[in-house]
């Protein structure tokens, strides 16, 4: 008998002591698990969108767009194999899903002005009148030539995500 | 002299297809051919500071002298397709022109159930720093020797700029 009492005490000792290591477990590393093709991506203020919204200010990054409103979606993406930088020779598609929209397809071009301006991929999203209010969990999706993928999803930071807010 | 023309002539002709074609090839693809260690970065509001703007935690990259620029960032490893993490970055720093450097630490963000690990770093504008562009740059430095760097894409309206 008391052998067993001092068997449980020393469970119940240890299953205190474990609970706690147990529940401050490290948050997982954003993002998470392992890919093929890394994607980095914002979102900057398009100069109009299909519903003839225009910004007070062009290009800027930002994640809280209203309804009508345009979202350039910029990125470039990096095959981890080949460390190489993707260009539009390199991929089969690379595209922007957002929930109830039809794809948006990134086209790899110059941006901005001038002989040393860069190329990235870009899409514009015009947001609906009747757009959902609230984060977008839009993702971006790339498979390239030689069927390696990668996707971007934003860090799970809520103010810091695409967020549809109404039109002012 | 006819074959002469007729050379002179396709030359013309190969010399303006040449032309026609030439912005079309030069792409330039940011960040650059090739990248070792791709990162990720950008840039949102603070909750502290003496100036605070109108949003918290929002991405955006005007950012008002004396308020806090906060750097998120995070790198791939290239060889595990995984993120670095502090057990594998020897260093991780943001370098701002006229500024000490400014450590990355790596920690949890977001609220539960969904917080997540990266980097970051916040950044106080001093009240006299120059109002504009600032190309800062993102420097890691990985255990095993490579590093990966970030700059933002030159282009005008979307970089980190400080403003009165």
């Amino acid at each position: 008998m008391k052998r067993l009492l001092v068997t449980a005490i020393v469970l119940a000792g240890t299953a205190a002591l474990v609970a706690p290591v147990m529940a401050q477990a490290p948050e997982p590393s954003w993002p998470p698990g392992a890919t093929q093709v890394f994607i980095w991506s914002d979102t900057v203020t398009a100069p109009t969108s299909s519903y003839g919204y225009v910004p007070a200010v062009v290009g800027k990054q930002e994640n809280f767009f209203p309804r009508t409103a345009g979202v350039l979606f910029r990125a470039y993406a990096v095959d981890l194999k080949t460390q190489k930088v993707l260009t539009a020779k390199d991929v089969t598609f690379f595209y922007v899903k957002i929930p109830g929209q039809p794809n948006v397809k990134m086209t790899f071009g110059k941006q901005g002005s001038g002989a040393k301006a860069p190329a990235l991929w870009t899409g514009t999203w015009s947001i609906p009148p009747d757009y959902a209010l609230g984060v977008v969990p839009f993702r971006i999706l790339v498979k390239t030539k030689a069927k390696r993928y990668g996707g971007f999803a934003q860090a799970p930071v809520a103010a810091a995500q695409l967020t549809v807010i109404p039109k002012p | 002299m006819k074959t002469l023309t007729f050379a002179i002539g396709a030359a013309t002709v190969m010399g303006s297809f040449a032309a026609l074609a030439a912005p079309a090839v030069a792409q330039d693809p940011y960040p650059g051919a090739k990248v070792a260690i791709p990162v990720y970065a950008d840039t949102v509001s603070s909750s502290r500071g003496d100036v605070r703007l109108s949003r918290v935690c929002t991405q955006t990259n005007f950012f008002p002298r004396k308020a806090r620029v906060v750097f998120r960032s995070w790198a791939l490893d290239s060889k595990t397709g995984k993120p670095l993490t502090q057990l594998e970055i020897k260093y991780a720093y943001v370098k701002i022109p006229g500024q000490p450097n400014l450590k990355l630490n790596w920690g949890a963000h977001g609220t539960a159930p969904n917080r997540v690990s990266f980097w970051s770093a916040a950044w106080a504008i001093p009240a006299d720093y120059p109002l504009g562009v600032v190309p800062f740059r993102i420097v890691f430095k990985a255990e095993d020797g490579r590093f990966g760097t970030y700059l933002q894409p030159p282009i005008e309206g979307a970089q980190l700029t400080v403003t009165p």
